[in-house]
């Protein structure tokens, strides 16, 4: 207890800085009073016997000092001296103050938020219960990256027979969007399909209502139960509670609403937000791709399950595995992949495809060059600051300093300085977030707390470990030899050290610059899109046979819409479709030559897409070889198809697909042409095998062909044409509802929303990388020049003419921006293969993500030596002389 | 003569509040004085080592201070034991006569002593 009492009193004198002074003199007096009395009794005269009393009390000034050491915490307050002192000196550098505040700021803020952004989409666990037990239980194909989902039997025979699982749950929940009529009309929304034991297996609570019972998941079509989102119960039905037992029409159906699901819960697929789950039993009135979709001819259903106690990943693979086998020979022509992929739930698709996972490695390596950037900036400023302050360390020195003291003073102020950088760094972070929330309104986007203090402590770290070195450096010196050379022009070893300082800066910048440069560039390689744009193709989707049409009907207003639509001004083609151009081509059925008689389970599986007249020059992608549909190709004509290059390559190496016969699925067609793959993501993707098959030749059985997405190629921008368009299509016959109108354009964004959010963070970053690097030269440089003034004003004096002093400094500047570039670009080139790795569709030694840095950093260093340099030059020159 | 610094740490805290017990409150000067008196002059106690200690005893709680008038009618600083104190002076005592008791017995200890 005592000692703590004794710390507390300490604490408190030091912080109120209430030494009692007091009481220290009366001491000090008291005692001296009583020796000189003694001394007197001894017989001393009085003089003598005050000189003797004060002797004896010995040095006066140790005594004080050590008197008020114990009083309060000396260090504490030597702590807050030098606190003060910084605050002062930062104060009066406000333009340094302000740059090094600012680098570190957007470094740490802008880096904290995107990681947040890329925290959000690919890591964060699930909110449920023990997510790290909750696994995705994919079925790939080992030749063809991605996965294909199991039909629903394969998922009750896995539920089944797996027994490294204490449950499994299906679900599809990257449907095309289902229509839900809320009370401020219908919107398009993300739906799944899901098991009734999704809820159950997940261990969730209803916000409202309650989740699917086991009965409502029996008996298909039966019960039309629904459950919707938080975020679109809370947006589009005001919160309402008495939501839950109404019925709500999603495409078209009454569902009853039976719950609200739990406010943090989007659903298990990271970047696509579910707002409604319906049960398997109801999957009809859902999927676009089949009429049956629970039997074994659909596919599209995903498993997800939670490992039994004592169960690893490991395990549960294989007991998957050998039961995917089992059913690869029970069902030999079913399209069911040959691989097993089990892992834990959380990423978003771009993960699910290994060739994909180069893009996370490329987001954290860019990451790191942004802090590395910013630290190298501030250290570069420090450094500069503490060259130019080596004559005031001097004289701190030279008047009874210590060294440890100084180097503490240094570092405080470096410590403010990052701690300020923090905190600006954390403000820029939250709004950075903002911005970012409204680029990605799907994504459940926040500052993450732990990225934020990890951006913080980096901060203060590099404060320190940029700090340390100048503190060291500049308090080495000789007083006596720093006074002087400070006063002089420009010390020449002195110059040297800061010039060369320079140097090392732009190089460093222009290796960061550089990779970042080549990191972007391999992305965009990387992530060319479709080749085309797809802002100027509109897509529709007509449903006759949601209104009864008989066939004949239905097929008439087909082509009705067709020829109407190509007649609209505006409008340069049109063609029906089975499904957007942005989604995979489905189903997968097997291909074959004629005559092959070998086993069909081994045969190429390949994608379908029912396509019209025109589908190709709509879109704007170019045929290879022979031709399109026409309007040749009809119901009584020979059957045809279109194949993509990856397919015409497999089964014709040499070339020659068109006019050749092939069997896709039961059909026998002719090819007769052509196209080149379709490629929306990524070229590192190998393109899937497409055979393109007619629209109009298809079997009218279905009630469900009668139904199409019509594409729209227009002159101008898709999305403003669309009013038109529908009005347009309305007029041919308003019963039929038109859905879901939009954009290809905005449905690629929608479909690979991850590519986007990649791309966004590899240019913030490699912006952000080129900013900070701007700042941190322009600081260097003019700071540089600012110290010149002096010399200037010598040599103007001299009488140098105004050009030759201005053509000295900027030349000398220059050289020193340009040797560093030379050592900058040289560091890059050789440091290329390093990278190689990372790297796609450029080399190491691409020239324009080598020169766009260093041709910024050049106009950047004209602009940073000039204006300093004429602020030097118009100074009189006895004003410059005296300022030292 | 020794110096007040050298002897044992903690030892002249002990002295201090002894002496305090023993004669009651006293100031700093007197209480200097006396401890040297104590020690039979085989110690010097100067100020710039008392005073520090008394400072850190009163943070402690073990002692306590006012000013109040001296003999030959000067004022002074008086120092007294507090109740606080006096526990600690007996903790400290008895503390310090076991300690003392243990080393007399190694220094009186003999190697035919031992079994």
């Amino acid at each position: 207890m005592t000692p703590l009492r004794r710390w507390l009193i300490r604490l408190t004198t030091s912080i109120t800085r209430r030494h009692d002074e007091t009481r220290l003199r009366e001491e000090i007096d008291d005692y001296i009073g009583f020796e000189t009395e003694a001394n007197l009794r001894r017989g001393l005269r009085s003089a003598e016997a005050r000189r003797r009393a004060l002797l004896a009390f010995g040095s006066m000034e140790a005594f004080k000092e050590n008197y008020r050491d114990q009083e309060g915490v000396p260090a504490l307050e030597h702590l807050l001296q030098d606190a003060r002192i910084a605050i002062r000196r930062i104060r009066q550098t406000p333009g340094f103050t302000a740059a090094a505040t600012a680098t570190l700021a957007l470094g740490l803020g802008l880096t904290s938020a995107v990681m947040s952004l890329a925290y959000s989409i690919f890591l964060r666990p699930l909110p449920v219960a023990d997510a790290a037990r909750v696994v995705f239980v994919e079925r790939t194909q080992v030749d063809r990256p991605g996965g294909w989902g199991y039909s629903y039997p394969d998922y009750l025979y896995l539920q089944e027979h797996a027994r490294s699982f204490s449950e499994l749950a299906a679900h599809n929940s990257t449907m095309p969007p289902l229509i839900v009529a809320t009370p401020g009309g219908p919107v398009g929304v993300s739906g799944a399909v899901v098991t009734a034991n999704y809820f159950t297996l997940l261990r969730l609570t209803p916000q409202a209502g309650r989740f699917f019972s086991a009965d409502e998941d029996r008996v298909p079509g039966r019960d039309a139960v629904a459950i919707l989102g938080y975020d679109f119960w809370r947006t589009k039905f005001a919160e309402d509670p008495q939501v839950v037992g109404t019925t709500v029409r999603i495409n078209n159906t009454p569902f009853t609403v039976i719950g609200i699901a739990p406010a943090h819960f989007h659903g298990i697929v990271g970047g696509l937000p579910n707002a409604v789950w319906i049960p398997t039993a109801m999957y009809s009135v859902a999927s676009p791709y089949c009429d049956a979709p629970l039997s074994r001819a659909c596919g599209g259903i995903g498993v997800i399950g939670r490992l039994a106690r004592d169960t690893s990943i490991d395990q549960a693979h294989a007991d998957v595995a050998g039961l995917v086998r089992q059913l690869k020979e029970a069902y030999p022509e079913a399209s069911l992949g040959n691989g097993v992929l089990v892992r834990p739930v959380r990423g978003i698709r771009m993960l699910e495809q290994a060739a994909n996972a180069p893009v996370v490695a490329l987001l954290a390596v860019a990451a790191g060059l942004v802090l590395l950037v910013a630290s190298a900036n501030v250290a570069g400023l420090l450094l500069a600051r503490g060259l130019r302050r080596r004559k005031e360390l001097a004289i701190r020195l030279a008047i009874g300093a210590s060294r440890g003291r100084l180097i503490r003073l240094l570092l405080v102020e470096c410590v403010m300085l990052a701690v300020a950088g923090g905190v600006a760094g954390l403000q820029i972070a939250l709004w950075a977030t903002d911005v970012l929330r409204a680029y990605f309104p799907n994504v459940d986007l926040s500052l993450e707390p732990r990225i934020a203090l990890i951006g913080f402590g980096v901060a203060l770290f590099a404060g320190v470990a940029t700090g340390i070195a100048p503190a060291l450096q500049c308090t080495q010196a000789d007083p006596a030899l720093a006074m002087k050379e400070a006063s002089s022009a420009a010390g020449r070893p002195r110059s040297i050290m800061r010039e060369g300082l320079i140097v090392v800066q732009v190089a460093v910048s222009v290796l960061l610059l550089g990779a970042g440069g080549l990191l972007v560039r391999s992305f965009v390689m990387l992530h060319r899109g479709p080749g085309f744009d797809p802002d100027r193709v509109a897509i529709v989707r007509l449903r006759p046979s949601l209104v009864g049409f008989t066939n004949e009907r239905a097929w008439a207003y087909q082509r009705d819409v067709i020829e109407r639509l190509e007649v609209l001004p505006g409008v340069l083609a049109a063609s029906p479709a089975s499904a957007p151009a942005s989604w995979r081509a489905q189903p997968v059925t097997p291909a074959r030559l004629p005559g092959d008689l070998s086993d069909p389970a081994h045969a190429y599986q390949v994608g379908t897409a029912l396509v019209g007249p025109r589908y190709f020059t709509t879109l704007g992608v170019g045929v290879v070889d022979g031709r399109e549909f026409d309007d040749r190709d009809t119901m009584d004509g020979a059957r045809v198809a279109i194949v993509n290059e990856t397919l015409a390559r497999h089964f014709w190496p040499n070339g020659g697909a068109v006019g050749r016969a092939i069997t896709v699925g039961p059909d026998r067609v002719a090819v007769v042409g052509v196209v080149k793959a379709l490629q929306w993501t990524s070229a590192l993707q190998h393109p899937d095998p497409v055979a393109y098959l007619n629209f109009w030749q298809q079997d009218r059985g279905n009630r469900f062909a009668q139904d199409s997405r019509t594409h729209i190629r227009v002159a101008g921008d898709a999305a403003a044409q669309l009013p038109e368009i529908q009005r347009a299509i309305a007029a041919i016959d308003p019963d039929v509802p038109i859905s879901e109108p939009g954009s290809l354009g905005a449905g690629l964004d929608a479909e690979f929303k991850d590519v986007r959010a990649a791309r966004t963070m590899l240019v913030t970053f490699g912006a952000l990388s080129l900013g900070l690097s701007t700042i941190g030269l322009y600081a260097a440089l003019a700071f540089a020049v600012a110290e010149r003034t002096r010399e200037i004003a010598i040599r103007l004096a001299l009488g140098a003419s105004r050009a030759d002093v201005g053509g000295l400094v900027f030349r000398r500047g220059m050289a020193i921006v340009s040797l560093g570039i030379i050592a900058g670009v040289a560091a890059c080139v050789s440091a290329g293969p390093f990278l190689a790795h990372l790297l796609y569709g450029v080399t190491p030694r691409d020239p324009l993500a080598i020169t766009a840095g260093p041709v910024v950093l050049i106009v950047v260093a004209a602009v940073a030596i000039s204006l300093p340099a004429r602020r030097a030059m118009n100074q009189s020159p006895i004003i410059a002389l005296r300022a030292e | 003569m020794k110096k007040a610094t050298d002897v044992h740490r903690g030892t002249l805290a002990l002295m201090v509040l002894k002496t305090l017990d023993v004669l009651g409150p006293l100031h700093g000067y007197g209480l200097a004085r006396r401890i040297e008196q104590i020690s039979g002059e085989s110690l010097t106690l100067n100020p710039g080592t008392l005073y520090p200690l008394l400072l850190r005893l009163e943070q402690e709680g073990a002692i306590a201070s006012e000013r109040g008038p001296s003999e030959n009618n000067r004022s002074a600083r008086f120092y007294r034991l507090t109740r606080a104190g006096r526990k600690q002076l007996e903790a400290e005592t008895r503390a310090w006569e076991q300690t003392t008791a243990q080393i007399a017995r190694f220094f009186a200890v003999k190697a035919e002593d031992l079994p």
